[in-house]
């Protein structure tokens, strides 16, 4: 039997493995100096838009949503969620505001290479005047804006419980007004996270084509940092 | 025809064009609407531009509606954060300028509509200038798409002449 003579045989390691390995530590230099091993840079997120660093975790509550069914932290796991707050005898921001985020919504609905979690987020509009809305009246008028949003309320007290863990507040504003008072409250708009932390906000004036660039950013970031 | 029947004919034209001019100056609305909101709504609010094409200042004393309870001039005002509604007791349109009333600014707060409006439907306005004339416009109840139309793109270019 005839033997061909090997380069390099019995003496250190084959060529193609040095090749190889070369190979691989080029590769890992250029990866690094490309940022490859360490966390993507923090989203440029639009001036309106507020990223939490660290996002701020939440203690659990219980509210009601517009079907009367029991709404806690649990409802905001597992999924994206805007948060808005307003009350149904309010005239003008809070049905301009839902016309907003159908608006968004729809923009979200529509981004390309969104992750999973983020392509279907939940709307949420927390009555700030549960004195007056109850969740047959949130029922006649959340879902007016869109089928899919959901509108929550409850005691003041299990309402208390949610906005200032969230910094969010309101004051009630009396009158002698025929529709009875009016409520000053928080105008911004908040993002919880799939781990149901308040993760960044949104404050007016409210750009939808921004906003859905923000959420898309957010998200991005979000799933690349898990 | 008498002297007495001319006299009248050419009191009655130079009336008449008296008339045009101050109508020139009159306040001009455009683009009045109101949101269509929930048919349950207790509240609601119209829209528009009023524009002063005269040489001096209007003011706007209030406004009312035979379809709804009672009507205010309301400001939005978002400060620190907080959104709340000032009443407005009284809105300027300064001559030659004009005012718009839009989502998150002024606006007629509509009060206890006395029938649900639907879109397409039209909602009746006076508006209560100074010197107690009523300017009465139309407003057309449509679905809000703010934000599905390019900044400054007018819903109507459809012009209403105020008359007193």
């Amino acid at each position: 039997m005839r033997t061909y003579p090997t380069r390099y045989s019995g003496k250190g390691l084959p060529l193609w493995l040095l090749i190889l390995g070369a190979g691989l530590i080029v590769a890992g230099v250029m990866l690094s100096q490309r940022g490859f091993f360490k966390p993507p840079p923090a989203p440029e997120l639009s001036p309106g838009t507020t990223r939490l660093v660290p996002p701020r975790v939440l203690q659990d509550f219980a509210v009601l949503d517009h079907q009367g069914r029991a709404f806690t932290l649990a409802q905001l796991r597992d999924r994206w969620t805007f948060m808005f707050f307003g009350y149904t005898h309010c005239p003008d921001i809070c049905p301009t505001t839902l016309s907003t985020l159908n608006a968004v919504a729809r923009k979200i609905a529509a981004l390309p290479n969104t992750p999973p979690l983020a392509s279907a987020p939940q709307y949420v509009f927390v009555s700030i005047d549960p004195e007056r809305d109850t969740p047959e009246q949130l029922a006649k008028f959340v879902p007016y804006f869109n089928p899919d949003f959901i509108g929550v309320t409850g005691t003041t007290a299990a309402i208390d419980a949610l906005t200032r863990q969230l910094s969010v507040i309101y004051l009630k504003v009396a009158s002698d007004r025929p529709d009875g008072y009016l409520m000053d409250h928080s105008a911004a708009l908040l993002l919880i996270d799939p781990q149901g932390r308040l993760h960044a906000l949104m404050s007016p004036p409210f750009d939808t084509n921004l906003m859905a660039q923000d959420f898309q950013k957010l998200t991005q970031y979000y799933e690349a940092t898990q | 025809m008498n002297t007495h029947t001319r006299f009248a004919l050419a009191a009655s034209l130079l009336g008449g064009l008296l008339t045009t001019a101050v109508h020139a100056e009159d306040l001009k609305v455009s683009n009045a609407w109101v949101r269509e909101a929930p048919p349950t709504s207790a509240v609601n609010a119209a829209y528009m531009h009023i524009a002063n094409p005269g040489a001096t200042d209007r003011t706007l004393t209030g406004a009312s509606s035979p379809q709804f309870e009672t009507v205010e001039i309301h400001r939005t005002e978002i400060v620190d954060g907080m959104a709340r509604m000032l009443p407005q007791k009284q809105l300027v349109v300064p001559a030659g300028g004009s005012v718009t009333l839009e989502p998150n600014g002024l606006h007629l707060m509509l009060i206890q509509a006395k029938q649900p409006l639907h879109a397409g439907d039209h909602v009746e306005i006076d508006l209560h200038a100074d010197g107690g004339a009523a300017l009465k416009i139309d407003a057309e109840v449509r679905p809000d798409r703010e934000g599905d139309m390019p900044e400054g793109m007018d819903h109507s270019q459809h012009m209403q002449h105020m008359q007193h």
